[in-house]
């Protein structure tokens, strides 16, 4: 019995290693000269966010179409994510991916480029004399996917829908300022606010914010929701799994490339990048951290950065004793060590390279970049410590997903140092949301607020009951500028206004930068055709195409 | 047979209330709800919208009043519609149930299939070299997680051959089959490894039998006597060890459906339970419920065609009396 127990183990044991060694195991030689990976990933060369925090890559030209041999079908792999409705009306709509596949099937009334600006659509001018009235002249001669006519009366409907039915979407956000929209003739359209609202067309260039066709789904209440003018009409779509759309070659626009682009919820990263290795994909989104280097090394595959827009940092709930006393939080933006927490969570893929002090996205316009950054200076966190409430109890930090679990990790190791005890509370975003947003009874959370390019956005996480403000937030200068800047519509004023807002958030200490969250992507040599924002939310992939021989 | 199922049926009425008050119980205590999976995806809610949402969702009222609502709307056969998209769990989880069907299936024919032959053949040499090796596999296949072996079968088959694809269920019928077969490779796995146990050491109990040894004393042939009267007797412990392998696949084929991307109502109900979408994951795991007893009682019966003796015990006492009498 004995010796069949060893032969068994030993059998086990062998196994194990087999399994361990085909695990690690790499076919991929590294280039001539080097034998170490690192070295090898340091060589090539990845594709880095441009000023904006963008990656842009070119259509092809007219010209090119001819002679180049495209892929058919393009794959693209999005992460956690996932596309569960298309209907822009319900805030399963929100996820990010959802607004991909919705800038491709539903147009909207304009378009916000970086760098461009506000780029003509649906409609193409809009005349406004004090931003709460608004004249939209609407494009001629669009149809949408099921072949009816594009007309004001879908604008006024979608708005309408928007309102009733939308509770909880950003789609019912973004319209929300709407008071009245009239149609003045089919391809003129009048729009009133409940007040000046200098932001109002930068909501309404975002995804969910697309026309939809009242016709279509009276007919079908559930597909009726696909149906657009876009560039692309929805050919199949399971929820939760994929959406395989086709190009429509009706558009009134640059009709793409591509015939068909699926997008496809793969929930297992490292399932993600055996598909993009064996060629069952062309363009992947959330690859692990630590498979990017075998990519940066293979030369049939390019690295796509994008810099998140989003502040990645440390708030404090100022409602409670302890984190509410603002002697602690300067002893503890005082410890902080960003590089450290920068690098342990998240490697290459975070940039601990901050500039300035300032809680505000990192290409949203107005950034204040005069606030200087509270330095790490143990002895001046020690002498704040001594004057603070804390008493050496235990200090609560909530965090919701992996990196930040890791630079939780960090920060409690560094406030150590001074002698705060920290306890990492770990959930997940609903569960964060639950106890740091109206919940209220957490202390400190790591986590990164939702800003996007427009300086408006930041409200959410400075006005009292906003869904980004997880440090309870609530200063009245701050309120009120926030609301005059709103109705503002000199640029200079605007921007001062923002400034001052900047300083006074800086002054508090209620939210710390922590580190700028870089996104690697995995794409196909050959891939060309999208533009990757620095808001995830507005990535564009109607020109998306993959050249087959490059 | 029919007072059996029937009561089996009835059996369900309470099994279902108490799964899903445990399940409501424990969607309760796990911090956040709907309307918070809503706000950290970043939705732009006003404190206005999160009071409307909230009461829309009656997130407003008691535990016990909601379950009261799930309740008198489940007992007029509505299982409601998903918190978050508002499409009808009913539909969404018929949509999902045939690829959890087909995997599972699979998953019990690679099984059975392997399992069965592999159990006799350890049985019948036992302690020797055959049986050792049977034994290392069942103890692999018992211990290594599902989803590392789904992780390796996937970088076998489809990274380094590349025979199969990676991941997610195929189209075409013949690119549905290639797609099964890893996740149902993995998932039988596990499936062969108790069963082959089960049948090894059921085997082994029969084959000690003195009928057994009556039977080869008086000259069958050896395949006789082990397929015919070993295994006849030993089927009832294997299928109750394959029925509850089975049920469990169909109920807990979370990894599974998530390592191979498969579209199935484990990852239905794990989507459903992160975005806190209550209402769904409750039909999800009601029908779960059903489904699992239902194949637990297509398991007992089962059993009647396989041993008259529990075939006797389904027979009414009239018509046994009339037998009896006859």
């Amino acid at each position: 019995m004995k010796k069949r127990m060893r032969i068994i183990a030993l059998a086990l044991a062998i196994i194990m290693v087999m399994g361990l060694i085909a695990a690690c195991a790499n076919d991929d030689p590294a280039p001539a000269g080097t034998d170490d990976p690192t070295e090898a990933t340091q060589q090539d060369d990845i594709i880095r966010p441009d000023d904006d925090g963008g990656v842009v890559l070119d259509e092809l030209d007219e010209d090119a179409i001819e002679g180049t041999r495209l892929a058919e079908e393009v794959h693209i792999i999005v992460d956690n994510n996932n596309i569960v409705v298309l209907n822009p009306h319900n805030p399963g709509a929100n996820a990010t991916s959802t607004n991909w596949v919705l800038t491709m099937i539903h147009d909207r009334l304009f378009d916000q480029i970086p760098g461009e600006g506000f780029v003509p659509s649906l409609a193409l001018s809009y005349e406004t004399e004090d931003y709460q009235h608004f004249i939209f002249n609407l494009r001629q001669g669009v149809t949408f996917h099921n072949g009816d006519p594009f007309t004001a009366e879908d604008v006024v409907w979608t708005i309408r829908h928007a309102q009733e039915h939308g509770l909880g979407s950003n789609a019912a956000g973004n319209w929300s300022p709407v008071v009245s929209a009239e149609v003045l003739d089919d391809y003129t359209l009048e729009i009133v606010l409940d007040g000046i609202d200098v932001d109002f067309i930068f909501a309404i260039t975002r995804p969910p914010s697309g026309i939809l066709s009242q016709r279509a789904i009276a007919e079908d209440p559930e597909t009726g929701f696909w149906i657009g003018t876009g560039a692309f009409s929805v050919e199949e779509f399971v929820s939760n799994d994929f959406a395989l759309l086709r190009r429509n070659m009706n558009y009134w626009g640059t009709i793409p490339v591509t015939e068909l682009v699926r997008l496809r919820f793969v929930p297992d990263m490292a399932t993600r990048t055996i598909m993009m290795n064996t060629g069952a994909a062309h363009l992947s989104f959330g690859t692990p951290t630590e498979d990017m280097a075998d990519f940066q090394a293979n030369p049939d595959f390019m690295i796509l950065t994008t810099t998140s827009n989003d502040p990645q940092g440390l708030q404090f709930n100022l409602n409670d004793p302890i984190t509410g006393c603002y002697y602690f939080r300067r002893a503890v933006v005082h410890t902080l060590n960003r590089e450290a927490i920068a690098f342990g969570s998240a490697g290459d893929w975070a940039d601990g390279n901050l500039t300035d002090g300032a809680y505000w996205g990192i290409g949203t316009e107005f950034r204040n970049r005069d606030i200087p950054l509270p330095e790490r200076n143990l002895d001046l966190a020690r002498e704040y410590l001594e004057r603070s409430v804390y008493n050496g109890e235990e200090v609560g930090l909530v965090v919701a997903i992996a990196t930040f679990i890791r630079s939780a990790g960090i920060i409690q190791m560094q406030l150590e140092e001074i002698g705060i005890n920290v306890r990492i509370d770990e959930t997940d975003p609903p569960g964060l949301s639950a106890s740091a947003v109206y919940g209220g009874d957490h202390q400190m959370v790591v986590f990164f607020t939702l800003i996007n390019p427009s300086a408006g956005s930041a409200r959410q996480a400075f006005i009292p009951g906003g869904t980004q403000n997880r440090a309870t937030f609530n200063n009245p200068r701050v309120t009120e500028l926030l609301d005059e800047a709103r109705r503002t519509g000199d640029v200079a004023a605007r921007e001062a206004m923002y400034m001052e807002v900047q300083e006074i958030v800086a002054e508090y200490q209620a939210f710390t930068n922590l580190f700028w969250r870089v996104f690697g992507n995995v794409a196909v040599n050959g891939l060309g055709g999208i533009r990757l924002n620095p808001d995830p939310s507005a990535h564009d992939f109607r020109n998306i195409y993959v050249d087959l021989d490059a | 047979m029919i007072r059996f199922i029937l009561k089996r049926i009835l059996l369900l009425i309470p099994v279902i209330i108490a799964v899903s008050f445990i399940v409501f119980a424990l969607l309760e205590v796990t911090p956040g709800d709907i309307v918070d999976r809503i706000i950290a995806q970043g939705g732009e809610l006003t404190p206005e919208d999160i009071v409307r949402l909230r009461a829309e969702h009656n997130l407003d009222r008691s535990m016990f009043f909601r379950y009261g609502v799930y309740m008198s709307n489940l007992v007029r056969g509505d299982l409601g519609v998903s918190d978050l998209t508002g499409v009808s769990v009913w539909n969404t989880f018929m949509q999902r149930l045939p690829y959890t069907l087909v995997l599972s299936f699979s998953a019990l024919i690679i099984g059975m299939a392997v399992a069965v032959p592999m159990g006799i053949i350890a049985a019948r040499n036992a302690g020797k070299l055959a049986d050792n090796a049977a034994t290392v596999f069942t103890l692999v296949g018992m211990s290594m997680p599902v989803f590392w072996v789904g992780l390796l079968l996937i970088m076998f088959f489809a990274g380094r051959l590349q025979w199969l694809p990676a991941a997610t269920a195929g189209e075409t019928p013949l690119e549905f089959l290639q797609s099964l077969i890893l996740p149902a490779i993995c998932s039988g796995l596990s499936l062969t490894a108790s069963t082959a146990r089960q049948t090894r050491s059921s085997m082994l109990e029969v084959l000690k039998a003195d009928y057994l040894r009556t039977a080869s004393a008086k000259g069958v042939p050896q395949q006789t006597v082990i397929r015919k009267h070993a295994l006849g007797n030993a089927w009832i412990p294997i299928i109750t060890a394959a029925g509850a392998s089975f049920c469990a696949q169909l109920a807990g084929s979370v990894v599974v459906e998530s390592v191979f991307a498969w579209p199935g109502i484990g990852r239905m109900a794990a989507e459903a339970v992160f975005s806190r979408d209550a209402t769904t994951v409750l039909g999800t795991i009601i029908l779960t419920t059903v489904l699992y007893v239902l194949v637990q009682m297509i398991v007992d019966v089962l059993y009647a065609f396989i041993d008259p003796r529990i075939k006797s015990q389904y027979v009414s006492t009239k018509k046994q009396r009339r037998r009896v009498t006859a």
